[in-house]
């Protein structure tokens, strides 16, 4: 098992670097807040919801700053992999985000009490838990909140928009999926000494 | 009686020097990449660097992996790969612990 996990991690190391997806499933999570009009920006002036509309923007950057600079963290606690080509996997998961805007606009049109959109998600990570053999548990849990979300018509509950959807439950994905990946890394690699003291490469 | 020997031949068939803990977690990792830092495998296998160094001479000494050695701004960054050798040894070797594994529980199931 413990190999295993070693080839796991190897081979998805720069995926598994999960302070990437933090700032940026907060932000969309606050976007989200927004959406919901929890900030309340009908009622300010026309000054003051530029300002706060620059502050979002303002936001976006540093989650973006922050999310660019999670590798290098990375590269200097636990060093560098060269992985082989995820071309492959790359394609499935723009193939499963450009079905998930063809579907939410599906799904708009018609009135379904499933939502098509939020089902393919669902699907989509429980299929990646499936195909990794259960390495990152968090996943089926997140599949079921997906599930719940788009089954929520059905149980009675008014329809979540794709915006609030892909907002606030994706902002949500990224976080829990973020800490887990992070926790996962952190727990199957031991932190080295500070580069200063790894033996030159002349000793070797 | 070739089936309750097999195991026992399997075992004594594996390659030591791929079969050593250190060394197969090592090979394991890389051979889920193209080349990983010797940082990296500090971490992987939570070696201190000298053991690492030592594993990693045997494991070259033996023409499994390739050390390429170099510098990331004023720090060595030392960057290890397999060789087709060693892609192949451990894959045989994981392939032999495989069946071992299995000839290991076909032996408890027809004792029990």
């Amino acid at each position: 098992m413990e190999h295993q996990k070693i080839r796991f991690v190897t081979a998805n190391y720069a995926q598994l670097q999960g302070l990437r997806l933090i700032p940026i499933g907060l932000f969309l999570m606050l976007t989200a807040f927004d959406v919901l009009g929890v900030f309340d920006r009908q009622s300010l002036s026309a000054a003051d919801r530029a300002q706060a509309l620059t502050r979002m923007g303002l936001l976006a950057w540093l989650a973006i700053g922050a999310a660019l600079a999670a590798p290098v963290y990375y590269r200097y606690r636990y060093g560098a992999v060269e992985g082989f080509d995820r071309r492959r996997r790359d394609r499935w998961i723009t193939a499963a985000v450009f079905g998930f805007f063809v579907l939410s606009r599906v799904d708009r049109n018609l009135d379904w009490p499933v939502s098509l959109s939020l089902m393919l998600v669902s699907v989509s990570l429980f299929v990646t838990a499936l195909n990794e053999h259960w390495v990152r548990p968090y996943y089926p849990v997140l599949a079921a909140m997906w599930l719940l979300a788009a089954c929520w018509p059905m149980l009675g509950g008014s329809p979540p928009g794709a915006r609030l959807a892909l907002c606030g439950l994706g902002g949500l994905t990224l976080v829990v999926i973020g800490i887990g990946d992070h926790l996962l890394l952190s727990r199957t690699l031991a932190t080295p000494p500070s580069p200063g003291d790894a033996p030159h490469p002349t000793t070797l | 009686m070739p089936r309750t020997r097999r195991p026992f031949d399997q075992l004594t068939a594996l390659d030591k020097t791929v079969h050593e803990p250190a060394r197969l977690a090592i090979l394991t990792a890389l051979s889920a990449c193209r080349s990983a830092q010797f940082r990296y495998l500090l971490a992987v296998t939570g070696l201190t660097p000298g053991n690492l160094s030592m594993h990693l001479t045997k494991l070259e000494q033996k023409s499994l992996i390739k050390i390429e050695k170099g510098f990331a701004g004023k720090y060595p960054a030392t960057a290890v790969h397999l060789t087709d050798a060693g892609r192949d040894a451990i894959t045989r070797h994981w392939q032999q612990l495989r069946e071992l594994e299995a000839a290991a529980k076909y032996l408890k199931a027809s004792k029990a």
